[in-house]
C-alpha cells in the first residue's frame, strides 16, 4: 500500500504538534513554581509618589512642595454674608490623607461655639464634600472642615504639600469662619480660602489668618473695628438693653464706656477717687 | 494766577491720575513670583513667532489621566478648555501690544521628559478648584514640570469657566502669584480667584497679567512675591543626643492692673454720684523667659 506525500506530511505535523503540547503541558505540571509579581503600575510624573521617589534617591526624608490654590473670593463683608455661614468654632484635632496620587487632603474637627448666620451651600451639595470613612461623623455641636493640602508620610517619607497663603488651623484655637457648611450633615469647606478665616482671642478681637490685604479683611477692621462683637450684634441685634437708661446716659455724657450687657460703666476718670471717703 | 473752576478740576484730575499711576507702581498686578524660575521651554513656538515653545499636555494615561474609558479619547470639555486657555495666553499684549515670551502648545505626542505642563485628573481638597505646583530645583528655585490638578467635576464646568480657570493655572506656571480682589488697585487680572458663589470675577488674560510675566521672564528677582516661603528640605543623616542639656528657665510675667468699679450713690454726702474702685484684677500680659 502506498501513503502519499501529503499524508505523509500529515500525518509528520500531526505527530509534531502532539508531541509539542505534550511536552508544554510536562513542564508546566512539573517545572518550578514561578514567583508572580503584582502588576506595579508606573509612577506618573508630578504625583506623590514620583515625589517620594525623587525625595529617596536624594537621600531626603522631609520634601516640602507648595501648592498654589484657586478658589472663591468676596468683594467686602455683606457678599460674604450673602454667600458663606458665619462660624466660631474652636479646632479640637485635624488629620490628612491622600485623597488622590497627586492630592492630600486634611480634615479639622471643629467644636461650634456659636453660629453667627447659616446659608445654603453651593459647594458642600450633592455628595460633595462627604466625610472620608476614616473619619467619625460629627456629634451635635461639632463639624469637621476639609482643606487642600497637608502632609503625608510614605515610605518614610514626609510629603507636604503646604498651602502657603492658608496656614493650619491650630488646636485649641478658636476661628470665625466663613465657609460652605452643608448643615444637615455639618461637614463644610473654607471656599473662600484664608480670606475667610480670622482668630478670635479672649476679648473677642479677631486677626485674619491672611497676610495679604484682602476687602473683607479691610472691611472687618473700618467697620467693626476688628471686634466679634459688632459682627455679631449687626448680624444678630441684641435686644433692647434692659440697664437703665439714666445710669447709661450719665456714663456716656461723662466719657465713660458703657456696657449694655453688664450695665456696668467704665468711667474715663473716677470721680471718687480722690475723695473716697465721700463713697464709703 | 487766577484759576477757574474748570480749570481747577483739570488740575485735580491730573493728580488724580498722577497720584493712581503711582499706586499701580507700587504694587505689582497681580505678583510675580521671585523663586521661580522662568520656564526655559522647549524649542521654539510651532507658531514661528520665536517664542518659547512650552509643551502643555493632558493626562491621557494611568492614574490621573483624562480620557474617556468608553472611548479612549481625551475628555472633549478638557481638551477645549486647555485649548481656549492656551489661546487666550497666546493672544494676549501688554498695552503696548506686547506677548507673552512663551507659546502654549498643547502637545499630546512630546515625551514625558519633554512636558513643561501636565494636567492631571485629582481632588484638589477643599472645596478648591483647582491645584497648580512646581517641581524644585536642586539650588532651592522652583520651576517646570508643573502639575495642574483639576477635579473630575470639571469635566461639566461650562466652556467659559473651565478655560478661565486653566487660565488661570496656566499663569502661575509662568510666574505669576494670586491676586486678591483689590480690584480698586489692580483692576481686572486672570490671576484673581472666582467670585463668591463661584462665578467668573474675570473671564481672560488682561494685558497687565502679560507685562507682569514678562517682569518676571525678564528679572523674576526683581519680582515682590514668593511662591514658597523656606520650605525645608531635611536630608537624613544627624544624630540624637543622648545626654541632651535641659535647663530651667527664669520667667518674668507683666501683668496690666485693671481697676474694678462700683457704683455709689453720693449725692447724700454733697458729692455728685459717681464710682469708686472696689478692687483691682490682674490680667497677664507677657512673659519673658530666660
Amino acid at each position: 500500500m502506498q501513503i502519499s506525500s501529503s499524508k505523509t506530511a500529515a500525518i509528520l505535523l500531526i505527530s509534531i504538534c502532539t508531541t509539542a503540547i505534550i511536552y508544554t503541558l510536562v513542564k508546566r505540571t512539573f517545572a518550578e513554581p514561578v514567583s508572580v509579581h503584582a502588576q506595579q503600575l508606573p509612577i506618573e510624573p508630578g504625583s506623590i509618589d514620583d515625589l517620594v521617589q525623587n525625595a529617596t534617591a536624594n537621600g531626603e526624608v522631609f520634601v516640602s512642595v507648595p501648592i498654589e490654590v484657586a478658589h472663591e473670593d468676596v468683594a467686602g463683608f455683606d457678599e460674604a454674608m450673602n454667600y458663606y455661614s458665619i462660624v466660631v468654632a474652636e479646632t479640637l484635632s485635624k488629620q490628612t490623607l491622600a485623597v488622590s496620587a497627586y492630592d492630600t487632603e486634611t480634615w479639622f474637627k471643629f467644636a461650634i461655639t456659636e453660629i453667627l448666620s447659616t446659608k445654603q451651600p453651593h459647594v458642600c451639595v450633592s455628595g460633595a464634600c462627604s466625610l472620608p470613612a476614616t473619619l467619625s461623623a460629627p456629634s451635635q455641636n461639632e463639624l469637621w472642615l476639609s482643606k487642600a493640602g497637608g502632609a503625608i508620610v510614605r515610605n518614610g517619607v514626609t510629603i507636604n504639600l503646604e498651602w502657603k497663603d492658608f496656614p493650619d488651623f491650630t488646636i485649641g484655637q478658636k476661628y470665625l469662619l466663613f465657609i460652605d457648611l452643608n448643615q444637615s450633615t455639618r461637614v463644610g469647606v473654607p471656599a473662600i480660602g484664608p480670606v475667610g478665616v480670622f482668630m478670635v482671642d479672649d476679648s473677642g478681637t479677631i486677626a485674619s489668618v491672611f497676610d495679604e490685604e484682602t476687602s473683607l479683611k479691610s472691611e472687618i477692621a473700618s467697620r467693626f473695628g476688628n471686634s466679634l462683637g459688632q459682627i455679631r450684634n449687626t448680624i444678630n441685634p441684641s435686644p433692647a438693653s434692659s440697664c437703665s437708661s439714666v445710669q447709661r446716659q450719665t456714663c456716656l455724657d461723662n466719657g465713660g464706656n458703657w456696657n449694655s450687657e453688664t450695665c456696668f460703666c467704665r468711667p474715663l476718670v473716677d470721680p471718687c477717687i480722690q475723695k473716697p471717703w465721700l463713697c464709703d | 494766577m487766577n484759576l477757574t473752576n474748570k480749570n481747577s478740576h483739570y488740575i485735580l484730575g491730573l493728580c488724580l491720575v498722577f497720584l493712581y499711576s503711582i499706586v499701580a507702581r507700587a504694587v505689582d498686578c497681580p505678583r510675580c513670583a521671585k523663586d521661580k524660575v522662568p520656564m526655559p521651554g522647549h524649542g521654539s513656538a510651532v507658531d514661528g513667532s520665536g517664542r518659547l515653545n512650552v509643551n502643555v499636555q493632558i493626562a491621557y494615561n494611568g492614574t490621573g489621566s483624562w480620557s474617556d474609558p468608553a472611548t479612549g479619547l481625551t475628555n472633549g470639555n478638557i481638551w477645549d478648555g486647555v485649548q481656549n486657555a492656551s489661546r487666550d495666553w497666546n493672544n494676549a499684549t501688554t498695552t503696548a501690544g506686547q506677548p507673552t515670551n512663551y507659546h502654549f502648545n498643547l502637545n499630546q505626542g512630546t515625551p514625558s521628559s519633554n512636558v513643561d505642563v501636565r494636567i492631571v485628573q485629582g481632588t484638589p481638597g477643599g472645596g478648591a478648584l483647582a491645584m497648580t505646583r512646581a517641581t524644585r530645583n536642586s539650588d532651592g528655585s522652583w520651576g517646570p514640570p508643573y502639575t495642574i490638578t483639576l477635579p473630575t467635576a470639571a469635566r461639566n464646568w461650562s466652556r467659559a469657566f473651565l478655560q478661565s480657570v486653566i487660565a488661570h493655572e496656566l499663569g502661575h506656571t509662568i510666574g505669576l502669584a494670586h491676586a486678591y480682589r483689590n480690584v480698586a488697585i489692580c483692576g481686572q487680572t486672570i490671576m484673581n480667584h472666582t467670585s463668591a458663589g463661584g462665578g467668573r470675577v474675570t473671564a481672560t488674560v488682561q494685558s497687565q497679567d502679560v507685562a507682569m510675566a514678562n517682569k518676571h521672564y525678564s528679572n523674576h528677582s526683581e519680582c515682590t512675591g514668593r511662591y514658597a516661603q523656606n520650605s525645608p528640605t531635611i536630608s537624613s543623616g544627624g544624630f540624637i543626643d543622648s545626654k541632651p542639656f535641659r535647663y530651667s528657665p527664669k520667667c518674668y510675667h507683666f501683668y496690666e492692673q485693671i481697676p474694678v468699679y462700683q457704683f455709689c450713690d453720693c449725692n447724700s454726702l454733697g458729692a455728685p454720684s459717681g464710682w469708686k474702685i472696689v478692687g483691682y484684677v490682674y490680667k497677664l500680659e507677657d512673659s519673658v523667659c530666660f
